[in-house]
């Protein structure tokens, strides 16, 4: 009698787990969405995080405006080249996390143009629009301009370990400088530094 | 027996009262507009102090200036007036002149530790000239 309870009620309970949605059991089951800039995303020591991609553009693009440095071109707004930014860390990232925010800055303050057809051939971010523009230039026609970059922006991202017993520090430096092209010297320098200590990752801060 | 469920009853009471009265329970959020007081100040600004902060942070001067491009630059000094150090998270809300939020790299969360009885300022830049006001929001840093 006992053995066909068992076997009815393990029947019927198959029956409701396999038909019944699946779902993440147990305390595991936490993924969840953050906006953009939060203070709830991880905090790791050996790599540059989101947050400090964004804290490193906002710091640089708001020192590039405070200088003057982009008045000083003689027409506005002015058209800036973006040259190499060299990621020297221990870990492999794309340099357009940290960029691509400062562009869309330093083009919401409406000072400059970013030139995205000028460079050399590997560098250019939009390889048609060069090459369209090439032909429409060689077939005469009187609609493309020709505007010369009048800053070039360049840097690279260092990274330095230190650690004393078992707290480690990291200190990331972002380093950009702003060329005049006419002049060939340096007309801005800057310097970001993001700098993370601790034994370990943490979520949030 | 009941007359100590009672007397627990009763200054649970007071309890919550007292906390009221003196804001322990109160709304989290304080808000400061100071945007008619000081004549310097060329936007509005709202400073919200979360989590309790307001019993140990002052906010001070509110320093606003514009570069020759146009941009806003402001400075918000924040004084520890307890006791022990506090660490805090801060971001700068730039909005327009439709009072939109502007999406830019301002909108991040930084952290900031100011010693006890110490004066630190904070600061951001707008990227856009045509700004209306700012938000700045300021709450407690994760205890470690």
């Amino acid at each position: 009698m006992n053995y066909y309870l068992v076997n009815f009620l393990l029947s019927i309970s198959f029956l409701f787990c396999s038909c019944s949605e699946r779902r993440p059991v147990g305390r595991a089951a936490d993924a969840r969405y953050l906006e953009d800039g939060s203070n709830k995303g991880l905090v790791n020591l050996d790599k540059i995080n989101a947050q400090d991609f964004s804290r490193a553009a906002n710091q640089l693009v708001a020192d590039l405006l405070a200088s003057g440095s982009l008045d000083e071109a003689p027409s506005q707004p002015v058209i800036l080249h973006i040259g190499e930014i060299r990621n020297d860390t221990q870990t492999y990232f794309d340099t357009d996390l940290l960029l691509q925010g400062m562009k869309r800055d330093l083009l919401a303050s409406k000072r400059i143009r970013i030139s995205t057809t000028s460079g050399p051939r590997q560098k250019i971010s939009d390889s048609y629009a060069k090459s369209v523009r090439a032909e429409l230039g060689a077939g005469g026609d009187s609609q493309i301009t020709r505007p010369r970059p009048y800053f070039s922006l360049s840097g690279k991202i260092i990274e330095e370990t230190s650690r004393v017993e078992k707290v480690t520090q990291k200190d990331f430096y972002f380093l950009l400088t702003l060329t005049e092209l006419n002049g060939g010297t340096g007309v801005w320098f800057g310097r970001e530094l993001i700098t993370k200590q601790g034994r370990r990752g943490a979520i949030g801060f | 027996m009941k007359f100590k469920v009672i007397t627990f009853h009763l200054s649970f009471l007071c309890f919550i009262q007292f906390s009221c009265s003196h804001g322990t329970l109160s709304t989290p959020n304080h808000s400061t507009d100071k945007a008619q007081a000081d004549s310097q100040i060329r936007v509005g600004e709202k400073i919200e102090l979360g989590g309790g902060l307001r019993h140990v942070l002052q906010v001070g001067r509110v320093i606003q200036s514009a570069t020759k491009s146009g941009v806003l630059r402001t400075q918000v000094e924040i004084k520890n007036t307890s006791s022990k150090e506090v660490r805090f998270s801060y971001k700068f809300e730039w909005l327009d002149m439709d009072g939109l939020l502007v999406n830019n790299t301002a909108l991040v969360w930084s952290s900031l530790l100011v010693r006890a009885g110490e004066s630190k300022m904070i600061q951001s830049t707008s990227t856009m000239d045509n700004i209306s006001g700012f938000i700045l929001k300021i709450q407690p840093a994760k205890k470690l």
